[in-house]
């Protein structure tokens, strides 16, 4: 602020360097060197210049700072406008289908995708229908059993409605690490690992369903309250029951939408045209997708009821059986990914539904061009660590070992179909459930006689 | 303008002075618990009065400052005031006198407060009535309480997040650790406020004393999600707790459901 | 003021810089457009002339029989790495090599499917629809024995484990249902799908990422993929109305380009159209051009 002279005297000195160039060198130390002369060798106070204030100085340099501040927030704005928030084309989806019918989906058909969508999910600020105030009161995915309520709740910017809700929800907690697309690709995804899930595909990892079914409501909510330890997604859990339950919806629609839009390019690249007739996108493709949250409840997986034990031997007993089925062949064969020693270093080289088709070497390039992130191998979970992502209840390890995760590559155990037959039987797996809760607590060096045959040998 | 720049400065002090006098009643509105959050611990009126001694003393030296600058500006105005300058080269008596003032002040405080750093930094409470594991993490506060058999690293470990639970009028020791990056633990209402490190576990101790649900906040920016990291306190009687703890562990030992 | 100019000036650069938002991918909504559909779709008259299109009368059934050669040098045998449990699937240290390209005698090409695409019920036969059979389908030594099956929905898969070591099959299908389960030795599990594939669907294993088939769900029995010996037969078509064949293959995907009775086709997104006559037993001799599986 050496700038800043008020004196006539700085004045004439300041219009004598830039004029004169009597002057010259750093603005802020002339400034200061200038005051500090005319105050310490003016002595008679009659030789001092008079202070005052200049006013029409200050006034001067108010306007102008004020323009430039003006000038600059201006600029700031216009930076910083963000554009509508919009749903993107699934890009991975149409390289892949064009690299699969080796036929180009045309700009104009990119369009047309985009339109159907557009009349089908509305946008992210009006997911359910956008023309509302044009007068088009009946809303296609309320008709469809969409609660558009939570919907609304869960969509646009954030904000709160008259009764004091946080409305915009969805912006304000997930679209950081989801995208507003869902897609798994919002500005902090590149940075976490395991990556955010991407909604589109419809498949979800936490569930307690059938290894093809969609994860029930619960299973949604359940996910939103507890978060996956061992990622980066975090609890909800303070989050009034209103608010999960507009999340969960928004997800469902999104996930409809996600599938919804691949099976349009799917259909754009097998046919040559987009599908525009309403019975083949409402009868054929929007209710089966929405009929398929609905019966998840279903397709709910429910355990046998674990024997009970008398006795801490028991238990043990029931360890070493699923110790020995652990690693056996014949029996739940974990240790072929999990490793010899459970931690999740047997298989290294594989990945989910969600990287594998990025890691195509021909395509890679192609898609990380189009903000695709970089493949990442899938991990075995290590099973000393005690984290278990969807959930450390014994009816989730059941559940995992019974069904496999969707999406990734844990297979479901095979079941007995006889007393002799190979496989394990219901509670087999409660046997291997024992077990693995027991891992974490055992020690890493076994005597020898607990150890796999031939261990030692391999490592 | 005249005294206009005297003036305008001596408002500083005024207006201090007059914040001051409100917030001293902080019950009374505009600024209702504004001033503190309510206090539910045992030990926090000391940390509470060692704010406010602190407040005191540097409150009456910023007045007194503010109001020494007003006054010489009013009475050395060079609109009225036409004696010459003097200069002098310092006053070692005055030197002396304005080193050792504070010097003594800072001593007195560092000293005044030792007990309160020990109790809360160094003498743990022997016999905790509950002992939790606090594991910090972006940007959620993962809760591991120590089961039935009452220790940690055991299968009956229970697990929970953000959401403390405690029993009042007991000794709480936390065991605060973080996963990833620094965080703080902070317990406005419990006058507690401990940064995690990754790779320390730092012990950090309380008595609760009234029953209610509180904040529980991260005070260390984490990362661009620092804001949603919120948690809560719950401070409860010791049968409720127990009850808690109870139902906590049977759901998490879930085998069938229906 | 020139040097706060410019400071000002540069920061709201870098504001400009630093704000910018990575364009989404470009696709121009047509508002109206969908306007127009939204309020289509809200009719409530959706699906109302569904499946009443004034469909072609059948006159008869008939039968595709055919062969399948490769034209040309097969491609060199891609080796595969095989890493684990190597006395099983390598049986004395022998080299590996990927079932994509399988050439028999007489240059006969196995796996290329041919199925007729999109028939409506009413031009299935009875015999070529609704079997609820049993589909074998085996691995030996690490390796699918039926390396692309065809099937129809109804039928069951019924996967074995004639090795003495774990295999999973996972099976990713988009709209048959995915499956992924241990098969233990010696233990077998039955994948029922639930809806037909309009593409083959890629099966794998997990625990020993090279083995690799493909599964083919139909609606009926309108497919097959062609033999060792390159022969493949589709019984009881309708005759009288056009029909769809897809022709597909592991490595070209939509076969792009096949010599049909001698003529050189090329197809798009590997269809051919055809007309049967009542009764009439079509042979065709296919004839899969080398280059396209480069």
């Amino acid at each position: 602020m050496s700038n800043w002279c008020l004196t006539s005297h700085c004045r004439r000195r300041r219009y004598d360097r830039r004029f004169g160039g009597e002057l010259a060198g750093n603005d802020l130390l002339m400034g200061s060197k200038f005051f500090v002369k005319k105050f310490t060798v003016h002595d008679d106070p009659r030789d001092r210049p008079k202070l005052m204030v200049d006013n029409s100085m200050l006034r001067n340099w108010i306007d102008r700072s004020l323009a430039l501040l003006l000038a600059v927030v201006g600029l700031a704005c216009w930076g910083c406008h963000a554009p509508q928030p919009e749903f993107h084309l699934n890009e991975i989806e149409i390289i892949e289908q064009q690299a699969a019918v080796s036929e180009e989906i045309t700009p104009e058909q990119r369009d047309q995708i985009a339109t159907v969508l557009y009349a089908m999910f509305g946008t992210p600020d009006a997911p359910d229908n956008p023309w509302e105030r044009e007068g088009a009161h009946v809303s296609l995915l309320a008709e469809q059993g969409f609660n558009v309520d939570l919907l609304r709740m869960a969509a646009g910017p954030v904000g709160s409605d008259e009764q004091g809700n946080t409305t915009g929800l969805y912006r304000l907690h997930c679209s950081h690490c989801h995208g507003i697309t869902g897609d798994g690709r919002g500005p902090t995804a590149a940075f976490l690992n395991p990556y955010p899930r991407d909604y589109r595909q419809g498949v979800f990892k936490a569930k307690s369903t059938e290894l093809a079914a969609k994860p029930t409501h619960a299973d949604l909510k359940r996910t939103l309250v507890e978060g996956f330890p061992g990622t980066a997604m975090p609890s909800f859990k303070l989050l009034k029951d209103i608010e999960l339950e507009a999340l969960v919806e928004y997800v469902k629609y999104l996930t409809v939408r996600g599938e919804t839009e691949i099976e349009l390019i799917f259909l754009t690249s097998d046919e040559g045209e987009v599908p525009t007739d309403p019975a083949v996108l409402v009868d054929e493709i929007l209710k089966p997708r929405v009929e398929a949250w609905k019966i998840a409840e279903e397709k709910v997986v429910h355990p046998v009821t674990p024997q009970s034990f008398a006795s801490e031997a028991e238990k043990l007993a029931s360890i070493e059986r699923g110790r020995t089925l652990f690693y056996a062949d014949t029996g739940g064969n974990c240790a072929s990914c999990h490793g010899n020693l459970a931690l999740g270093d047997g298989q290294l080289n594989l990945y989910d539904m969600w990287n594998e088709p990025i890691a195509n070497p021909e395509l890679e390039a192609a898609f990380l061009a189009v903000g695709a992130l970089p493949p990442r191998y899938l991990k075995p979970r290590n099973l000393r660590q005690g984290v278990y992502r969807f959930g450390r209840r014994p009816i989730d390890i059941y559940r995992r070992i019974y069904v496999g995760i969707a999406g990734a590559q844990m297979p479901a155990a095979t079941l007995k179909t006889s007393d002799e037959g190979p496989g394990v039987s219901e509670q087999d797996i409660w046997d291997i459930v024992n077990y693995v809760q027991s891992l974490p607590y055992e020690p890493l060096s076994l005597p020898p006689e607990l150890e796999r045959a031939g261990l030692r040998e391999r490592l | 303008m005249g005294k206009f720049w005297s003036l305008l400065f001596f408002l500083v002090p005024i207006l201090g002075t007059g914040l001051f006098l409100i917030a001293a009643n902080d019950r009374a509105a505009p600024l209702v618990n504004h001033w503190f959050p309510k206090d539910v611990s045992q030990y926090g009126y000391v940390i509470d009065n060692l704010f406010m001694l602190i407040l005191w003393l540097t409150g009456i030296v910023f007045i007194a400052t503010e109001v020494c600058l007003a006054y010489f500006m009013w009475r050395y105005d060079r609109t009225s005031n036409h004696d010459p300058v003097k200069y002098t080269h310092g006053s070692h008596s005055l030197e002396v006198v304005w080193t050792i003032i504070p010097a003594a002040t800072l001593l007195f405080i560092a000293i005044y407060q030792m007990n309160a750093w020990a109790d809360t930094k160094i003498n743990r409470p022997l016999n905790p009535g509950e002992e939790i594991e606090v594991n910090a993490r972006q940007f959620e506060w993962r809760l591991r309480y120590r089961g039935p058999d009452g220790r940690f690293n055991t299968a009956d470990d229970l697990y929970t997040v953000n959401d403390l639970h405690v029993p009042e009028n007991e000794d709480i020791l936390i065991r605060l650790k973080s996963e990833d990056v620094l965080h703080s633990f902070f317990l406005p209402n419990l006058r507690v406020k401990q940064d995690a490190v990754p790779g320390m576990m730092i012990p950090v101790w309380f008595k609760p004393t009234e029953i209610g649900a509180y904040d529980l906040v991260c005070a260390e920016l984490c990362g661009w999600g620092h804001y949603k990291m919120r948690g809560r306190i719950i401070i409860q009687s010791r049968s409720d707790y127990d009850a808690w703890l109870a139902n906590l562990e049977k759901e998490q030992n879930v085998y069938t459901e229906q | 003021m020139k040097s706060i100019t410019s400071i000002f000036l540069c920061l709201s650069l870098l504001l400009l810089v630093g704000c910018e938002h990575r364009g989404g991918s470009a696709a121009d909504v047509d508002a109206t457009e969908a306007r127009q559909l939204y309020l289509t779709l809200l009719s409530g008259e959706a699906g109302a002339d569904a499946g009443s299109g004034a469909a072609q009368q059948r006159s008869g059934w008939a039968t595709i029989r055919g062969t399948v050669r490769l034209d040309g040098d097969p491609p060199p045998p891609k080796q595969l790495t095989v890493n684990r449990d190597t006395e099983v699937c390598a049986p004395g240290g022998a080299a590996v090599y990927s079932q994509d390209v399988v050439v028999g005698s007489a240059d006969a090409l196995a796996n290329l499917v041919v199925y007729a695409r999109d028939l409506s019920n009413d031009n299935v036969h009875p015999d070529a629809q609704g079997d609820a059979s049993e589909v074998i389908f085996d691995q030996r030594e690490c390796i699918f024995l039926s390396h692309v099956q065809v099937m129809q929905k109804t039928q069951k898969l019924k996967i074995l484990n004639s090795d003495p070591v774990g295999h999973n099959t996972n099976i990713a299908a988009s709209k048959a249902g995915t499956f992924n389960q241990n098969i233990s030795p010696g233990g077998s599990a039955i994948y029922q799908p639930v809806a037909s594939e309009s593409q083959p669907a890629g099966v794998s294993c997990s625990i020993h990422p090279w083995m690799r088939a493909y599964v083919l769900p139909l609606d009926n029995a309108y497919g097959a993929a062609s033999e060792q010996d390159g022969t493949f037969e589709i019984a009881n078509l309708p005759a009288g109305i056009e029909i769809e064949l897809q022709f597909w293959h592991e490595v070209t995907g939509n076969v792009p380009e096949l010599v049909i009775n001698g003529k050189s086709e090329k197809l798009n997104r590997g269809r051919y159209k055809l007309t049967l006559q009542p009764d009439e037993q079509l042979v065709l001799d296919l004839a899969l051009p080398a280059a396209t599986l480069r």
